[in-house]
């Protein structure tokens, strides 16, 4: 009788790099295709139709609670290219070879093009979390691969309480957030069943950052000084332990005035909402990161 | 004093003997100011000899931390985290034949009284301080079947358990 086949010893390879992941989900997208020629005639017979495979969107979800040594593989990964501790977006797609070993079999899921690349942070157990949305350009190839990475030498993940968050030009603190790089990632098949192009979208790359705060009077101009101005402020927020430090610097974040959530009767709670953007050259975000402890 | 647990304690019994209605139904009893104590343990049986030196009195009050403290873990910020003080109120009185239909009566109403004052709200003079601050009051959980209650906690006629919520700092010492 077969048991069960655990995912305890299932591992991930990004770029040769052996990570930790929390979670993988594979959210592919297969078209259906009709191949009768009758159908373009409009003689449709249902019952007597032959449905064919079309073409494939090989979407994976990847969720990663990266300590800073993973980090360093995820920030390249998403697109950002790194000057000595210094991640900055050119705003280009960007992607890595992905191999999933289960240990039985090594499956090789090809280069994995970042379509959003979602950061959280909230107050509880869990740290720092990095969501990968990607989409691939093959399909899993299963039993295709060869696991090549070595055991990593690692250190714990952020944990939240470690972050500090600057807003409105002043530290403010905070129960959670999201930031939210999004390529809009446009694929193209030319012709082919899997995608062979991989483009930003339409509206370019967006930067989005939510945060969840307490509303008492170190908040209030959270509020207020979006009401007052269309300006906007930068911001950033910062994780450090020991030598480790992540800094995500934000350049102009601007946000629409919401008034604050009486959800419950506890406490009276701000959620705001920025799109992060840049001026000139300068553009919205850049990461500073140093993973050594 | 700056701990915020005691702080507690010492609000929850001047808002007892500034807001909740003490008096007796139909001529009974009053449950003077004079009697209502903090102390360190609820009344329990094996305290009949304190309860009876402390509470020479009754009908008397007695108000207690519980022992055990909870905290929320997604409750907080990155700086603070929620934790629950359960503050134990109890009410007592000397035993009374089964016909005493006024003296329950007023049991109830003080009863009553301390739980609407109590549930879902803040304390009337918040506790802030560097060590933490109120931030909710609510009712606890009563187990209404639980009658070994009564049985511990000799001649306790009414028990209400309270939650302060309370936001308190994170201890940053040795951090790195």
């Amino acid at each position: 009788m077969p048991g069960l086949s655990s995912p305890t010893f299932a591992r991930i390879q990004v770029d040769g790099n052996w990570m930790c992941f929390k979670r993988i989900q594979d959210k592919t997208n297969i078209s259906l295709m009709d191949n009768n020629d009758e159908v373009s005639c409009g003689k449709f017979y249902h019952t007597k139709e032959k449905v064919d495979e079309g073409i494939v969107v090989p979407k994976l979800h990847f969720l990663f609670q990266p300590s800073p040594e993973e980090l360093d593989i995820i920030l390249p990964w998403i697109g950002f290219t790194e000057t000595t501790d210094v991640f900055a977006l050119d705003g280009a797609v960007s992607s890595a070879p992905v191999i999933l070993d289960r240990v039985a079999t090594v499956d090789d899921l090809g280069n994995a093009y970042v379509d959003k690349a979602i950061f959280r942070g909230q107050k509880g157990r869990s740290p720092l979390s990095v969501e990968l949305i990607c989409i691939c350009d093959q399909v899993p190839d299963i039993d295709g691969g060869t696991w090549s990475a070595s055991a990593p030498t690692h250190t714990a993940a952020y944990p939240f309480h470690r972050a500090v968050l600057t807003a409105e030009g002043s530290a403010r603190e905070f129960s959670s957030f999201v930031y939210v790089i999004d390529n809009h990632l446009a694929v193209n098949h030319n012709g082919n069943r899997v995608p062979t192009a991989f483009e930003i979208g339409g509206p370019g790359q967006t930067h989005h950052l939510g945060i969840d705060t307490p509303y008492t009077s170190s908040e209030t101009v959270l509020l207020t000084n979006p009401i007052a101005s269309v300006a906007g402020a930068a911001g950033s927020i910062v994780f450090t332990r020991g030598g480790q430090s992540t800094t995500f610097a934000f350049h102009n974040m601007k946000t629409e005035a919401n008034p604050p959530d009486v959800a419950k009767p506890e406490e009276i709670r701000l959620k705001t909402f920025y799109r992060i953007y840049g001026s000139g050259s300068t553009h919205p975000v850049q990461i500073t990161h140093d993973p050594v402890a | 004093m700056s701990v915020t647990h005691y702080q507690c304690l010492q609000e929850v019994k001047q808002e007892i003997i500034d807001y909740v209605d003490l008096t007796g139904v139909n001529g009974t009893e009053n449950l003077l100011d004079a009697n209502i104590y903090i102390w360190s343990a609820p009344v329990l049986n094996t305290h009949k000899e304190r309860y009876k030196s402390s509470l020479s009195e009754v009908p008397a009050i007695v108000i207690a931390p519980s022992r055990t403290v909870e905290y929320i873990p997604g409750s907080g910020t990155n700086l603070h985290s929620d934790v629950k003080l359960p503050v134990l109120i109890q009410i007592c009185d000397r035993e009374i034949s089964v016909d005493e239909d006024d003296k329950i009566h007023s049991w109830l109403k003080w009863s009553q009284g301390i739980r609407q004052h109590f549930h879902e709200g803040d304390l009337r003079n918040q506790v802030f301080n560097s060590d933490g601050y109120l931030n909710y009051v609510e009712v606890g959980h009563i187990d209404i079947l639980e009658e070994r209650l009564f049985g511990v906690h000799h001649q306790m006629v009414q028990y209400i358990p309270i939650i302060c919520h309370s936001r308190e700092p994170h201890n940053t010492s040795g951090i790195v």
